[in-house]
């Protein structure tokens, strides 16, 4: 027979997973983006995002509001993309832009827009593990000071390594453009 | 192509234009993690649960139906306790291992630190134990022979348990023999565990360098 102190236990785990799933569930274009920099093939996509979705829900009993929400998703979400050991070769191998995946690489654009995100996409494969780190959270409007909360590089660092990546996506994106690489 | 002029264009994504097909988040909450230090730490338990049932059913045998060579229970006894502190380091370096919600730099840092550690530990300790068991058991058995073979004629192809180390320890054949055999197995020892853990986790050391390398770059 179950108590009302484990019925309370229960009830209370099953309120915190709702309310997790909730907050995943509001924040998923973002773990989604971290996977589609990450990773190239949809089984790679799925098992980088239930990896994430693991990690973030053990480390939720912990999570204590000293930092912003998005910023505990954004490291947790990096970490696991970045620093996990056994999957190192399959989430952040660079890809060749000819071998990137057919939803990606097939698609036909028919705006200008499309066609610059398209390019962008291939550019980011050519750039190092952190440097994709770098550029998404650039690209999501980040201030160099959660840049540094969230990765640990100090903000000059980050904006001298920023150049360097714009001077690199530049390169590399008139090379696409031309048809190298 | 200007990365400022994509700023919109990537925040305003499409959510179809991102998803991937994934089963729901409740489901993904009921499984296990899939990443290299929860593998190893769920190794670990297997293995620690294997060391304790081999080494209780081996005392049991050696003590309970033998009844031989009690101090050959006792230092299995001791390498299980050995074993047991082995198990007690490893743990504790694997559950210090990630530090998933902190800074990125900061974690891998601290995963360098700890996994260079873990492997130092791992090669020391799997050095050492194994010529340890050898020597010692060899030792224990030799001095256990049966008091009644010191006295007799000992035939030139004697097996080496059946040789008493006490009579036998001037007996330079036997006793270079001893030797020799525990000298191949440390050193045979030494590499073979040097080989398995730069292939275990040398890759993954280099790995972790080239990524802090990358974030200290431009300090």
């Amino acid at each position: 027979m179950v108590s009302f102190r484990q019925n309370h236990t229960l009830l209370q785990v099953k309120l915190n997973q709702d309310e997790f799933v909730a907050l995943v569930h509001q924040h998923r274009a973002m773990l989604y983006k971290v996977c589609n920099l990450y990773c190239s093939s949809d089984y790679d996509k799925q098992d980088l995002f239930q990896e994430i979705v693991i990690q973030l829900w053990g480390a939720y009993p912990r999570f204590r509001g000293d930092s912003k929400f998005s910023t505990w998703l954004y490291r947790i979400a990096l970490n696991t993309a970045i620093s996990d050991l056994r999957k190192q070769k399959k989430y952040i191998k660079s890809v060749e832009p000819e071998l990137l995946p057919t939803e990606i690489q097939d698609i036909q654009y028919n705006n200008e827009k499309e066609e610059r995100l398209q390019q962008l996409y291939k550019a980011i494969n050519h750039l190092t593990e952190i440097e994709k780190a770098i550029v998404m959270l650039y690209l999501e409007d980040k201030s160099y000071e959660e840049m540094e909360e969230i990765l640990g590089i100090n903000q000059n660092n980050l904006r001298v390594k920023m150049n360097r990546i714009k001077e690199k996506l530049r390169k590399l994106t008139k090379s696409v453009e031309h048809g190298v690489g | 192509m200007e990365l400022d002029s994509l700023k919109d264009i990537w925040k305003n994504l499409e959510e179809n234009d991102l998803r991937h097909s994934h089963e729901p988040i409740p489901g993904m909450l009921q499984k296990k993690s899939q990443s290299s230090i929860a593998r190893l730490k769920r190794n670990l338990n297997r293995e620690l649960a294997a060391v304790v049932i081999i080494y209780s059913l081996t005392i049991w045998y050696i003590i309970g139906y033998q009844q031989l060579y009690r101090e050959l229970a006792v230092l299995l006894l001791l390498i299980g306790v050995g074993f047991l502190f082995y198990y007690y380091r490893k743990n504790k370096l694997l559950k210090q291992m990630s530090c998933v919600a902190c800074e990125v730099k900061s974690n891998l840092k601290q995963q360098l630190v700890t996994l260079e550690k873990y492997v130092r530990f791992y090669f020391i300790a799997g050095t050492i134990l194994t010529p340890l068991t050898y020597f010692a058991a060899g030792l224990i058995i030799l001095f256990d022979t049966p008091a009644q073979q010191l006295n007799n004629h000992l035939p030139i192809e004697i097996a080496l348990s059946d040789l008493p180390v006490k009579n036998q320890i001037t007996n330079s054949r036997f006793f270079v023999l001893f030797i020799a055999i525990g000298i191949v197995l440390t050193v045979s020892i030494y590499f073979i565990n040097r080989w398995w853990i730069n292939k275990m986790y040398g890759q993954h050391v280099e790995k972790l360098k080239e990524l802090l390398n990358q974030m200290e770059e431009a300090d």
